[in-house]
Formats: structure tokens, C-alpha cells, sequence
């Protein structure tokens, strides 16, 4: 009985060992990228490859950030990303919060008008906005980077089913209490909209992190560059081993947020991906 | 005429409830009438404005002139174009099924870990967090034909080195690769999740019944996964559809325009050529497509879960 039970749990860990290396292999990209990052222009292209750098050289780093304008890229990234989510988090929680719980004239239009942008890919109104934004004069800008994220009917839609989960009798109740519409949406319903806003929050943020396709229309200037459209300009011109080793680290840089973001929250990533797939 | 308390009441408690309702007529006009402004000016604005366009030359500057439909028929003798969605689609249809496979497998091995699951699947997981620029920049250094770890590795095999970014063929296995690379860890987790909510006693019978692991899976496992396959290969195919920075990086659509796909093609002529017109066409071309497939991919819904019963 024991023994069965020992090799049972040995077997288990052969298992975890097989997958382990499963994962090493699959995320091995990501680790010799930050391995490649720490070392010298020569070393990198080294065969076989040093998984663990021999020394640490911070040189590459630096390169990166004078050379790649990083650190102006890394500031242009989290501005566009903080004024994105803000704005996303509170209008698309607001109007998902308004639609569900409120009756009033054309709901179900207002709802086909919202949820039938879902059908269009939103790349192909770039032509267009693009005019729409230089005329509001916000071309080159944060705001202008950030403004056709403000809204989606994704993020509509995901905040009138979780809405749809508030007891009618708590807002009742609020009411009774001579608490004003506003002060039941800020104080009670958006508590309650908590692990919905987090789940679109994360999903927003690595949206906004990546965003290249208007980033890419919309930045003039190298000062307005974004982590995504600096780390395109670098990777376009490094044709040698030398510009190689500053596009690296660059990349490390840029992944780094998110990455730290998922090692504290991963259990809520997981968690939003998951339920997105079980909805559907 | 004297009014009674209870009149009193009646009446103060019927102004209670005007200015509530009032109040509540305020929150959804304040609140939706942005809303409506926003979505009308960002979607359906751009929209209706590229169908108009279709039908003019623009190049952003000068006011658009109406050309009928000579962009129209352009595109219909546009080599590029077609290439641009052949691309397109063999990126899609090849991606597509490898993902999912891929996904289902990885799902399968996780979900019967007994030690250390959370850290295998969030490890895996973390390959969807890496962004799509940061991903393509690491599989284009490891595909350099000359210093690249790929052919390194491959002529430590004793094999020959693979012209991989240089060549049509190649640079196209390259760009699946890396397709399916950035959409595993995501679909992975989505399989987890309806894995774990197939119903336990169906299996539990299956087994008493003597059926071995390849029958459970195949008559049991997948046929309760078809709602969560369906979901995704819709996913899939919209994400794979639009696929635009990872090639700018790996190739920027060469060797030859081999690898160009179709949105990469739009930006091209309406912000680099500067041929809106003709970009608008590409555009609704996109929209047509994604719209179709979707659909398609609904009737097939609909006929599938009718023949699941």
C-alpha cells in the first residue's frame, strides 16, 4: 500500500518534470531574451547559446537607452496606457451600469447601436478617424493616442452582464434612503462591478501596451514614439550583431510592466481569460 | 376645503416620486448621450465615411473627388490585393487548427498534473502576456539566417541551414509559428476551463464501462468541448484575419510581398501611397470578409449543437 502510494507520487513528479521542460521549450524565447539582454554584442550569437550569462554586463542597457530614446518611449507608453484605462474603465462601466439598470425610450436600439461595433474590425476606421483626430487637433499627442480606445462595445457588453448581476433591491433600498442616482452608481454599484473592472482593466491594459496599428498612424514625432513603434523602428534597422544587442534589451524593457503586472495578478488574468472563453 | 393629513402625504409622496423619475431621466441622458456621440463618431461615422470614399480619390489633402468605381474595379485586377488575402488566408486556415490543437493538448497535459499545476499553466500562460512586437522581435533574431539560434541548433544537427526569413516558403512557416506561439497560452486557458466543467460522471461511467483514456477523450472529453472549440476558432480566426505588426517585424510582408497580409496592404496605400480611396476598399473587403466568416461560423454553430441535440 505504501509503496504503491510513494511510486504513485514519484510518478507524479516525473509528470511535472516532463512539463516543466514542456514550458521550459515553449517560454525558452522570453528566457534567452532576458538572458541575451545581460550579455556583451559578442557574446549573444555564441554557440552553443549560455542560457545563464557568464558575467552580467549592463552595457547593452544602457546602449538602449540612449540609442533607442527608451526612456522617452517608456513615458510616452505609460501615459497613453493610464489615460486609456482611466477613461475606458469609468465610461464603458458607467454606460453598461446605465443600460441594464435603467428603463427608458429605445434601450434595445441603444443596445444593437452599441453591441453591432463589435462586428467591425476596428483597424479599418483608422482611415477615417485619422481625419476625425486631426481636426480635433490631436494629432502626435497622448490624448490622440488614447482617444479611439476610449469606448468599446466589448467593454460595454462585459460590464452590462456583470451589471445585470446587481440586486435590483440593494439600489432599491439606496433609493429609499434618498441616496441620488450618482452617488448609488460611485458608492454601491461600482464596489460591486469591482472583479468585472479588473478583468477589463487587465484586458485593456495589454491591448493599450501593444496598440501599433494607430500608434503607428497617428505619432509623428520621435518624441511622441511609443514602446511598440520605437521597438518597430529598432528591430527595422538592426541588420548586425551590434544593433542587435541594443533592439534586446529594449524588448526586455518594454515587456517588463506587464510581465511583473501578471507575476502579482495572475491569478485575475487567468481568472478574466478563462471566464471571456466559458461566456462566449 | 381643508386637506387631510393623509392627503398631504399622498401628494408629497407623489412629487417624491416625479423628481425621482426625473432624477433617473437625468442619470441615463447624462450618462448614454456620450456614449451614443462617442460610438456614432469613432464607428459608425468612420464606417459610413469609407463606403463613401470607396467611390472617390483622397490622398488626405486635396478635398475627395468622385471617381465611381474605377477603385473598385482596380481591385478586382489588383494582383497585390490578391496575394495580400491569399496570405491572409493561408495564415488563418493554417494558424487556426495548429492553435487549437496545440492548446488542447497543452490543456489536456496540464489538467492531469497533480504537482505544481497552477505554476505550469500560468508559466505557459505568460507566452500570451509577452507582446506581439516583443515576440516577433525575438523570433526574427532567432531566425537570422547567418547568426540565428534556429540554424544553429540545426547545424548542430548536421543539417542544413534554412533560409528562413529570405525565402517565400519559409518566411511564411516562420509567421505561423510565431502566430501560434502568441495564441497558445490564451486558448490554453480557455480549454482548461471548460475542460474542468465537463461533467465528471459521464467520465466516471465511461471508465466503469471499460472504455480506455483514447475513448473518453474522443466520445466523452471533445464532444463536451464543442461549444468552448467553436468560441475560439471564431476568436482565432478574427485575430489571425487581422494579422499586421508581427509580419511589419518578421518580414515587412517581403520576400517579394510573400507574406504581406491584407490590413498591412490597406495601411500601405492609405497612409504610405496615400491612396485612401482604394484603402477604403481594402477596408470594407476586410469587414465583408470577417463579417462572412462569422457568420458562416454561426450557421455552423447552430448546426452543430442541433445535431449534439
Amino acid at each position: 500500500m505504501n509503496t504503491q502510494k510513494a511510486s504513485r507520487s514519484w510518478l507524479d513528479f516525473v509528470y511535472l518534470l516532463g512539463m516543466a521542460a514542456v514550458a521550459f521549450v515553449l517560454l525558452s524565447p522570453v528566457i534567452w531574451l532576458v538572458s541575451a539582454s545581460f550579455q556583451g554584442p559578442g557574446e549573444i550569437f555564441k554557440v552553443p547559446f549560455r542560457w545563464i550569462p557568464q558575467h552580467i554586463s549592463l552595457e547593452n542597457y544602457k546602449n538602449a537607452w540612449e540609442v533607442g530614446q527608451i526612456g522617452r518611449a517608456l513615458w510616452n507608453s505609460v501615459s497613453v496606457s493610464v489615460l486609456m484605462l482611466v477613461f475606458h474603465l469609468f465610461l464603458n462601466a458607467f454606460s453598461g451600469y446605465v443600460i441594464v439598470k435603467y428603463s427608458f425610450k429605445f434601450k434595445s436600439l441603444m443596445i444593437v447601436f452599441v453591441l453591432a461595433t463589435l462586428m467591425l474590425p476596428q483597424e479599418i476606421t483608422f482611415l477615417p478617424v485619422y481625419n476625425l483626430v486631426k481636426s480635433f487637433g490631436l494629432v502626435d499627442s497622448h490624448l490622440g493616442l488614447a482617444i479611439p480606445f476610449f469606448y468599446s462595445g466589448f467593454g460595454v457588453f462585459l460590464m452590462m452582464q456583470f451589471a445585470r448581476a446587481i440586486p435590483d433591491e440593494i439600489l432599491e433600498s439606496a433609493r429609499i434612503d434618498g441616496c441620488s442616482e450618482y452617488r448609488i452608481f460611485f458608492r454601491i454599484a461600482l464596489p460591486l462591478l469591482k472583479s468585472a473592472i479588473a478583468a477589463l482593466g487587465i484586458m485593456a491594459f495589454s491591448f493599450i501596451w501593444n496598440e501599433y496599428a494607430w500608434a503607428n498612424i497617428v505619432v509623428l514625432s520621435d518624441q511622441m514614439r511609443t514602446l511598440p513603434i520605437s521597438l518597430t523602428f529598432l528591430a527595422k534597422s538592426s541588420d548586425n550583431s551590434v544593433k542587435i544587442s541594443a533592439l534586446i534589451p529594449a524588448s526586455v524593457i518594454a515587456m517588463t510592466p506587464v510581465m511583473l503586472l501578471f507575476f502579482i495578478f495572475q491569478r485575475q488574468f487567468v481568472e478574466s481569460v478563462a471566464s471571456s472563453g466559458v461566456k462566449g | 376645503m381643508r386637506l387631510g393629513v393623509r392627503s398631504i402625504a399622498v401628494i408629497a409622496n407623489a412629487t417624491k416620486v416625479r423628481k425621482r423619475k426625473l432624477s433617473k431621466q437625468g442619470i441615463v441622458y447624462a450618462v448614454l448621450t456620450p456614449t451614443v456621440l462617442y460610438f456614432a463618431l469613432f464607428f459608425y461615422y468612420p464606417f459610413f465615411t469609407n463606403v463613401v470614399w470607396m467611390f472617390t480619390d483622397y490622398n488626405f489633402l486635396n478635398s475627395a473627388k468622385f471617381v465611381g468605381l474605377k477603385n473598385i474595379a482596380h481591385f478586382f485586377d489588383d494582383p497585390y490585393a490578391w496575394k495580400a488575402l491569399k496570405n491572409t488566408f493561408v495564415i488563418t486556415l493554417v494558424s487556426t487548427p495548429l492553435t487549437l490543437g496545440v492548446s488542447l493538448a497543452l490543456a489536456m497535459a496540464v489538467f492531469y498534473l497533480k504537482l505544481g499545476k497552477a505554476v505550469i499553466r500560468g508559466a505557459i500562460f505568460s507566452t500570451y502576456i509577452v507582446s506581439t512586437i516583443v515576440a516577433a522581435i525575438t523570433f526574427k533574431v532567432w531566425f537570422n539566417d547567418e547568426l540565428g539560434y534556429v540554424n544553429s541548433i540545426l547545424t548542430g544537427l548536421g543539417l542544413k541551414k534554412v533560409a528562413w526569413l529570405t525565402d517565400p516558403f519559409w518566411a511564411m512557416v516562420a509567421i505561423i509559428m510565431l502566430s501560434v506561439w502568441l495564441l497558445m497560452g490564451y486558448f490554453m486557458v480557455i480549454f482548461l476551463a471548460g475542460i474542468s466543467g465537463i461533467d465528471t460522471q459521464q467520465l466516471e461511467a465511461g471508465m466503469m464501462d471499460g472504455a480506455n483514456k483514447r475513448q473518453l477523450f474522443f466520445r466523452i472529453t471533445l464532444p463536451q468541448l464543442k461549444p468552448v472549440m467553436i468560441f475560439s476558432s471564431i476568436i482565432a480566426v478574427s485575430i489571425y484575419l487581422k494579422t499586421y505588426p508581427s509580419v511589419v517585424i518578421l518580414t515587412n510582408g517581403g520576400p517579394y510581398r510573400s507574406t504581406e497580409t491584407i490590413l498591412m496592404y490597406m495601411f500601405d496605400q492609405g497612409f504610405v501611397s496615400r491612396n485612401v480611396g482604394y484603402a477604403s476598399v481594402l477596408g470594407i473587403v476586410i469587414f465583408l470578409i470577417t463579417m462572412f466568416i462569422s457568420l458562416l461560423q454561426l450557421k455552423l454553430t447552430k448546426f452543430f449543437s442541433e445535431q449534439g441535440g
